[in-house]
């Protein structure tokens, strides 16, 4: 205490002494003083900087997250709605059961499809229905050789009219053309059922939003399908144009053969 | 950095106030520093002023922008969601559909199924009505048997010496494909059969699907078109070559017409010239 009395009653008569001067000085500092060191010091600032924050705060919590809290609740109605509604995981599953139970009957058509359906008897008709029935298109080539032996080949300018080697031929190239049709047909159809059966797997194995990417898939293999079946129904509709274009030849031949004949007669009975 | 600069500053102006002697050169002094300070210390007059206005700015802006970004947000999935629920989706449409088909395999399946089956057999005698019920049978195991019944029937190839090898092999592969057309019918109808029974599947399973769940069952039936359409050109194509073979047994018809005619002629001229 003494010692603080020693120390303080010289000051204070310093100060005393010096007190307009230090009037001035304080009065200097209060004027100059950079902000920075009023921050330091107690200072209404502070206060408001809190207040400030705290609005801030009040201002995120009502407004930010009010606002995400309301779309909180919107996105998870919608999550409800898409689980329990548009993709509820247990009618999926159902779904995909049901295809995998399709499995079973799509073997067995695999197998119905390649049954065995052969029943000539004799060599030469045994070798075109081997051909007929291989469902291997590289064996189409051998058509034209297994048909000529079993149905012979076109009259030789000998022994039949131009007219009549015309239709014999024509009948002939149509009747193995329908023949190599049938071949492709069927190697074409036995391809179909093995994408049929990849797309089939495809889909047990697929996600819901995987799904319609296989639909497409098998709308594409449905109208290719339609395009195989277009051309098939075509050949047969060319085959029994050709039959019915037979008809009409028989017709005509036989016209000209009573023509002919009738001419026969009246020489041989201008003969006698 | 600043306030020490400052109180280096501050500590000569004190010294210079306390040792200079003259008051106007104190006072001097004082107004130089003052100004001075005022200019290299500029007072942040804005200090307080800057804090709330920055954070008015910052109420300002999550009250403005954030707050209607937000909202409009919130409005915009409301509206998907009621679009989804009213409008794509409204359970009341879904049970609707659901229900239809229900009505349908209730309505149509039995009757269907009913006119399906009826029985078409018509021969009368032994043999024909054997080949009629294996043909008719849809039954694979069936196929192995069609043979023999339609040798009973329609009779065998002739034997060697009873008819030329052309007609024989003609016979041979009419019959030979005339059966293999019969046997493709059989493995088609049961086929079909199989085919009808995948399509109730899929139906059943459609009458307790979702939106989600159906694009499963329309991919398999898509796939299970493609195969009944494969089916369907495998009979086109026996089609094909019954067809083609029935052309080419005319032809060869025509062929042997062509040489018996030119046999004929020969022979008739021949008459001639010897009369």
């Amino acid at each position: 205490m003494k010692f603080a009395q020693t120390i303080l009653n010289p000051a204070a008569k310093w100060a005393w002494k010096h007190k307009l001067r230090l009037a001035a000085l304080l009065a200097a500092f209060a004027i100059t003083a950079p902000t920075a060191l009023h921050a330091q010091l107690p200072s209404p600032c502070c206060a408001l900087l809190q207040i400030g924050l705290q609005t801030i705060n009040t201002t995120i919590k009502n407004v930010v997250g009010g606002g995400l809290n309301k779309i909180l609740g919107v996105d998870q109605q919608i999550q409800q709605f898409e689980q329990s509604v548009i993709f509820p995981l247990s009618q999926i599953q159902q779904a995909i059961g049901t295809v995998k139970g399709l499995q079973g009957g799509a073997g067995q058509i695999r197998s119905i499809s390649q049954v065995n359906i052969a029943s000539a008897t004799l060599p030469v008709s045994q070798q075109l229905e081997g051909v007929l029935l291989s469902r291997n298109p590289n064996q189409i080539g051998q058509t034209g050789s297994n048909y000529t032996a079993l149905y012979g080949a076109v009259p030789s300018p000998t022994d039949a009219s131009p007219a009549i080697r015309n239709v014999v031929d024509m009948n002939d190239a149509v009747a193995q053309a329908a023949m190599k049709r049938s071949i492709e047909i069927d190697a074409l159809a036995d391809k179909e059922i093995q994408a049929a059966d990849q797309i089939d797997q495809g889909i047990r194995t697929a996600a819901a939003g995987s799904v319609p990417i296989l639909e497409a898939q098998a709308s594409a293999w449905v109208l290719r399908s339609q395009a195989y079946t277009q051309t098939a129904v075509a050949e047969l509709m060319r085959v029994r144009s050709i039959s019915l274009a037979n008809s009409s030849v028989d017709v005509k031949t036989g016209a000209n053969s009573s023509t002919a004949l009738r001419q026969a007669l009246q020489n041989l009975l201008q003969h006698q | 950095m600043s306030a020490i600069t400052y109180f280096a500053a501050f500590g000569v102006l004190a010294w210079l106030v306390f040792s200079l002697r003259s008051r106007k050169a104190i006072a001097a002094t004082l107004a130089v520093a003052i100004i001075a300070g005022a200019l290299a210390f500029p007072p942040e007059s804005e200090a307080q002023g800057g804090i709330l206005g920055v954070a008015q700015q910052i109420v300002s802006l999550i009250n403005g922008v954030i707050g209607n970004a937000l909202t409009a947000v919130n409005t915009a999935r409301s509206a998907i969601n009621s679009y989804r629920q009213l409008t794509l989706f409204p359970q009341n449409l879904l049970n609707a559909a659901r229900s239809q088909i229900v009505g349908m395999i209730r309505q149509d399946r039995q009757v269907m199924g009913n006119i399906f089956t009826l029985n078409l057999s018509s021969a009368s005698l032994p043999m024909p009505q054997n080949l009629e019920t294996q043909m008719r049978g849809r039954q694979i195991s069936a196929i192995g048997g069609i043979s023999q019944m339609f040798v009973g029937t329609f009779g065998a190839v002739p034997a060697l010496g009873d008819a030329k090898p052309t007609s024989r092999a003609l016979s041979d592969v009419d019959d030979a494909l005339a059966q293999d057309s019969l046997k493709s019918a059989v493995a088609s109808d049961s086929a079909s059969d199989l085919e009808l029974q995948q399509a109730d599947s899929i139906e059943d399973a459609a009458s307790s699907s979702a939106p989600g769940s159906a694009p499963f069952l329309t991919a398999a039936a898509l796939s299970t078109t493609v195969r009944s359409q494969a089916l369907m050109q495998k009979m086109y194509a026996a089609e094909l070559r019954q067809e083609a073979a029935q052309l080419a047994h005319e032809n060869v018809l025509k062929k042997e017409g062509a040489s018996s005619a030119t046999a004929l002629r020969q022979a008739l001229q021949g008459l001639l010239q010897h009369n």
